[in-house]
């Protein structure tokens, strides 16, 4: 089966904001790495990418970033 | 060594189990994924522990096979030369937004399985810097969609919000909503490939 139709769910689907049964179907040609939704997937990302980007960053001071990666650290060592 | 190169060294050096490199992964990406996920969450020990999560699931996605532990061994770390930032910018994403739901008591689970073997179609380090470069003008593109299609993608990026349950909420026909979501985003699809492409597009 031909994928055009899946064409305007990859965002949404990335988003997950289909409702399941479109999900479902965006899902099942992409356990099997179909080419055409792969490809589609892949421009899609940077669409959500840039979507995702429109926010400013949030930095935080030296002490706290430090606390946060020695956090992430510690919890790696756990893992 | 120019900002590609760095951040494909730096995944290179996690796939080898390398800490520090994940250390300056975190250093380099978590100023701009607390944004989004301080937005998503708006407290901040959420986010940040969202922020942290991504980055222990990229440490387990691109561990060799041998030391992961996943029964059917499938390929986790995608191609050489997949972009870290998309991959974490979804995942942190992806996480906060499983906590914002089960927080407003929804269904959790999103579709995306990004810790599985679904990575071999996101991005490469180049494309998404290439979008990174051109961040302003896209921007200008976003502001040319009209307000409400805007908000739509407001509620669907930050707020979490399926297609039906914005029209459920805002007491429109679903047809309407889908309509709507569906032509921004082909609209920003359209332009980004313009953007990507060539500068020739009338932007």
């Amino acid at each position: 089966m031909g994928c055009q139709h899946l064409e305007e769910l990859y965002e949404l689907y990335l988003l997950g904001a289909l409702d399941p049964e479109d999900a479902a179907r965006v899902s099942e040609h992409v356990r099997r790495q179909c080419p055409s939704c792969c490809q589609g997937l892949r421009e899609a990302a940077l669409t959500v990418y840039l979507l995702c980007q429109t926010t400013s960053p949030a930095r935080a001071s030296a002490r706290v970033d430090s606390q946060q990666r020695t956090e992430l650290l510690r919890r790696l060592r756990l893992k | 060594m120019n900002d590609t190169a760095m951040s494909e060294d730096l995944l290179g050096r996690v796939r080898k189990r390398d800490r520090q490199a994940l250390g300056e992964l975190y250093d380099r990406y978590a100023p701009s994924l607390r944004g989004m996920t301080l937005r998503i969450l708006t407290r901040r020990d959420t986010a940040d522990r969202a922020v942290q999560d991504a980055f222990l699931h990229l440490w387990e996605a691109v561990a060799p096979v041998a030391s992961r532990g996943v029964p059917d061994g499938a390929p986790l770390d995608g191609p050489q030369g997949t972009s870290a930032a998309a991959w974490l910018t979804l995942q942190a994403r992806a996480t906060a937004l499983a906590r914002l739901r089960a927080a407003r008591g929804a269904n959790a689970t999103l579709e995306l399985e990004l810790n599985g073997r679904l990575v071999a179609w996101l991005p490469r380090t180049e494309e998404v810097e290439l979008v990174d470069r051109r961040r302003d003008l896209l921007q200008k593109i976003l502001h040319q969609l009209p307000k409400p299609q805007r908000e739509l993608l407001e509620k669907l990026v930050f707020e979490g919000w399926r297609e039906t349950e914005i029209a459920e909420k805002q007491g429109e026909p679903l047809a309407k909503v889908r309509s709507d979501v569906r032509a921004a985003m082909r609209f920003l699809r359209h332009r980004l490939r313009a953007v990507m492409g060539t500068w020739g597009a009338n932007i």
